[in-house]
């Protein structure tokens, strides 16, 4: 969203205020009454409530991007692959963001259970409360492992540190991120169709995610 | 004996205090406020920890340069100005606190006889909160003695009391201090309490010693710095004889002499019996001398004397001289001009007219 | 009704208020002590830094212990090189953590109380032949009990309320750093209001007992005074 706020701002003559948050809270903002023009959700399900208790409408939820998992180490040239994450004596501590709160969570115990090592990895488990604590935990080095956003690794600050591997999109449902206007301002639709412009598509590109296949 | 060179330097104030005096008796600490008795008293208890130089109590060696004998080791007992019970502890418990700290008990004090005798056995389950000022000191006066202490301080310990449990209290004290076989220092600012309870007397200003020794010697020293103050006074015992005149009480003080003093007591009845030994405090400034005998006077009391001793030199335009009446010494203090006047001399025989005197005890 | 998740979260929060409470006791008494006697220059700046968890952002603290149990962060290396496991998302990293962080709730009380004092009853105490230690058993502890019972009850409360701190360095784990503040905290995230409901209840009616059974024995203790 960084890079996507100038680019905006350069296109239109609205400006744009970022609010950032966990969506959850925003969600629960939302739904008494926070005057929000639009609400980008990292996951599906909130924009979803809000659209079935008719505070959004329908028409508007889309899926603007969709994040992609990759598996990070602090520490440089690991060869990091499946098989590196199969062997689980190879690791300690792996954190994950917390699977009830966060879809990149829900991904990663999906990619445990995909290659049979649930069981296994349960004990060197530690979670974030969000995939930002959990990239915290690994960048520390208190975990050897994160299981994170490939966003987070291609971020400018992290871009040339540690290890990473794109974890194949196969191992995990799609993580769609979903948005959602919440009023019939001009700007809140100006803003919805510049997500779905050339400009925004390159951006989300390079920063480490897949374009949403096929909008709803 | 107890020897004391002791050196104390603060941020405002220093004290150099030295000075012998018996190891036995009441020695009074006697000063303004602000001269430093009780830092001397402190220093003297081991509670200020900087305190340099030497003290030797009765052949016991409390701080030399080689040597700091700790506070809990020097077994002194301390009575503070104000309370200092212990308020989580009753009496009871605050009267055994020292002694069950004791290594070995070596005289078996009769607890119960020295409870009875403070007057505190109703307050034994009492805690500190409930008692009045004069209990409060009675009891950390026993719990001072109960721990056997080679020294006993008392620190103005009837400054904090109002005026009849003051006198409540020193009565008990004057019996009391008399009684007990260890060393008494006792610092004070009265005069009153000086000539009611010292055998000695230490007389400090300004952080320093001025005099000290026996109290007689330290009051009755015409060029003394006591005699040269506004509280110079004398000491004079006698016992009550029989009253005869109203409102007036007459001291039998020997060789024929005999003073009339005011009965200001509520009780006197109680308190004066005939022969009762008691004593009288009599300003320097309250006698004044006279050549010939003066008839028809107010004063009641006009005695022959004889100058034994005057002030080598005046103090701010007056002189003390000191007389002798049938042996008593009494010090007088009257105007520079009056000794040129009327030619005063050792030798010389005058009347001594004592404009009032205070029956001490 | 709570799960046996929250079961667990309530028990870890317990152990970890009452461990902290008790090493934060023992601990701050000498410091405390220290306080309230020294004269030395260096008291400000000790004073200054034991009142900063009460200005920062827990997450500073937290984001700074991460950091130094990392195995190349002062922490992280000391227990490596002793053989000991990482404090990192471990009870007893949460202990140190919450320790740090409700050491001023603990020791101003305590230094309250001991200023409070004044020098007179220990002076009063070794006059009576009493040495330090047994001045400090006999006189200063029960004249400081209730200085004592602030602390141990702030020191308490305030760590079953932390939050900042162990999210993050606790790392989430159910029956070891799990604890009742975060459980709380993802219920509400993921919208599960009523378990999140039960378990704020629980933590109320949890911490109200164990005032209330502290404030009700300090009137007993008041009450028995005053007879």
């Amino acid at each position: 969203m960084q890079r996507i706020q100038p680019a905006f701002e350069e296109a239109s003559e609205h400006e744009l205020r970022l609010i950032r948050g966990s969506s959850g809270k925003h969600y629960a903002q939302i739904h008494n009454g926070a005057p929000f023009d639009v609400f980008l959700s990292a996951d599906q399900i909130r924009p979803m409530l809000l659209v079935q208790e008719g505070i959004a409408p329908k028409t508007s939820l889309i899926t603007y991007a969709q994040g992609q998992l990759a598996l990070w180490s602090r520490q440089g040239e690991l060869n990091l692959n499946k098989k590196y994450l199969l062997k689980t004596d190879n690791y300690r501590v792996i954190a994950i963001a917390n699977p009830r709160l966060a879809p990149y969570g829900q991904a990663a115990t999906e990619v445990f259970s995909k290659l049979g090592i649930e069981s296994l990895v349960n004990e060197k488990l530690v979670m974030g409360e969000n995939i930002a604590q959990a990239f915290q935990f690994a960048f520390s080095g208190n975990a050897d492992l994160g299981l994170i956003a490939y966003s987070q690794a291609l971020s400018p600050n992290m871009r040339d540190q540690g290890s990473v591997w794109l974890v194949p999109s196969e191992l995990h449902q799609p993580i769609k991120q979903d948005m959602v206007i919440l009023n019939d301002s001009e700007a809140a639709a100006e803003f919805a169709s510049f997500m779905g412009s050339e400009v925004v598509r390159e951006i989300l590109i390079s920063s480490g995610y897949l374009l949403p296949v096929g909008a709803r | 004996m107890i020897n004391a060179a002791l050196q104390l330097d603060k941020p405002n104030f220093s004290l150099a205090a030295d000075f012998n005096v018996p190891g036995c008796g009441v020695t009074a600490i006697f000063g303004p406020s602000g001269c430093g008795k009780t830092t001397l008293l402190r220093a003297i208890a081991g509670l200020e920890p900087h305190t340099k130089g030497s003290l030797a109590v009765n052949n016991e060696l409390w701080l030399s340069s080689q040597e700091c004998r700790a506070v809990q080791e020097r077994r002194v007992g301390v009575v503070f100005q104000d309370s200092s019970l212990f308020p989580h502890l009753t009496v009871e418990e605050n009267l055994l606190y020292g002694r069950k700290r004791l290594k070995k008990i070596s005289e078996p004090i009769e607890i119960k006889q020295l409870i009875s005798s403070l007057g505190i056995e109703a307050l034994l389950q009492r805690y500190p909160a409930g008692l009045s000022g004069g209990e409060k000191q009675r009891v950390a006066l026993g719990r001072a003695l109960l721990a056997e202490p080679k020294l006993l301080l008392m620190d103005e310990p009837l400054s904090a009391l109002d005026q009849s449990s003051r006198e409540e209290l020193m009565l008990l004290l004057e019996t009391f201090l008399q009684l007990i076989d260890i060393p008494v220092f006792y610092v004070t600012h009265s005069s009153e309490e000086v000539a009611r309870l010292a055998d000695n007397l230490i007389l400090m200003s300004d952080g320093s010693v001025l005099d000290h020794g026996p109290i007689q010697n330290v009051l009755g020293a015409v060029d003394g710095e006591l005699s040269r103050s506004d509280t110079a006074f004398s000491v004079i015992a006698g016992q009550i004889a029989n009253t005869q005149l109203t409102g007036l009480i007459s001291v039998d003080c020997g060789q024929g002499i005999v003073l009339q003093v005011p009965d200001t007591a509520v009780a006197s009845e109680i308190r004066y019996q005939p022969e009762t030994g008691v004593r009288l405090r009599i300003r320097a400034r309250d006698v004044s001398l006279c050549l010939e005998q003066p008839k028809r006077s107010s004063i009641l009391n006009i005695l022959p004397a004889v100058i034994t001793e005057l002030a080598a030199e005046p103090y701010k335009g007056s002189r003390v001289v000191k007389v002798d009446i049938a042996g008593k010494q009494l010090l007088s203090k009257i105007s520079e001009y009056s000794v040129q006047q009327l030619q005063l001399h050792a030798g010389q025989a005058v009347f001594a007219q004592i404009k009032s005197a205070a029956l001490i005890s | 009704m709570l799960s046996q998740p929250d079961i667990a979260a309530l028990l870890i929060t317990l152990r970890l208020a009452a461990t902290t409470t008790a090493i934060l006791l023992l601990l701050g008494t000498p410091l405390a002590w220290w306080l309230a006697t020294t004269r030395s220059r260096a008291r400000s700046a000790i004073e200054a830094v034991i009142a900063l968890p009460l200005v920062l952002p827990p997450t500073v603290l937290g984001f700074y212990l991460l950091l130094a149990f990392s195995p190349d962060g002062p922490i992280g290396a000391t227990t490596a090189a002793l053989g000991l496991p990482s404090m990192a998302f471990s009870f007893w990293g949460l202990v140190l953590g919450s320790a740090i962080y409700s050491l001023p709730f603990v020791v101003q009380p305590l230094q309250n109380a001991f200023s409070g004092l004044g020098r007179m009853p220990l002076e009063v105490a070794a006059t009576l032949g009493a040495g330090p230690l047994d001045r400090f058993i006999s006189v200063v502890l029960p004249l400081s009990k209730m200085g004592y019972l602030t602390a141990a009850v702030l020191g308490f409360a305030h760590t079953l309320g932390e939050f900042g701190v162990v999210m993050m360095i606790g790392g989430n784990i159910p029956g070891e750093t799990q604890v009742l503040s975060i459980a709380i905290y993802d219920h509400v995230e993921a919208l599960e209001y009523s378990q999140a409901h039960w378990l704020a209840a629980g933590l109320l009616i949890c911490s109200f007992v164990v005032l209330l059974m502290i404030y009700s024995a300090n009137r007993k203790f008041h009450l028995m005074k005053t007879v």
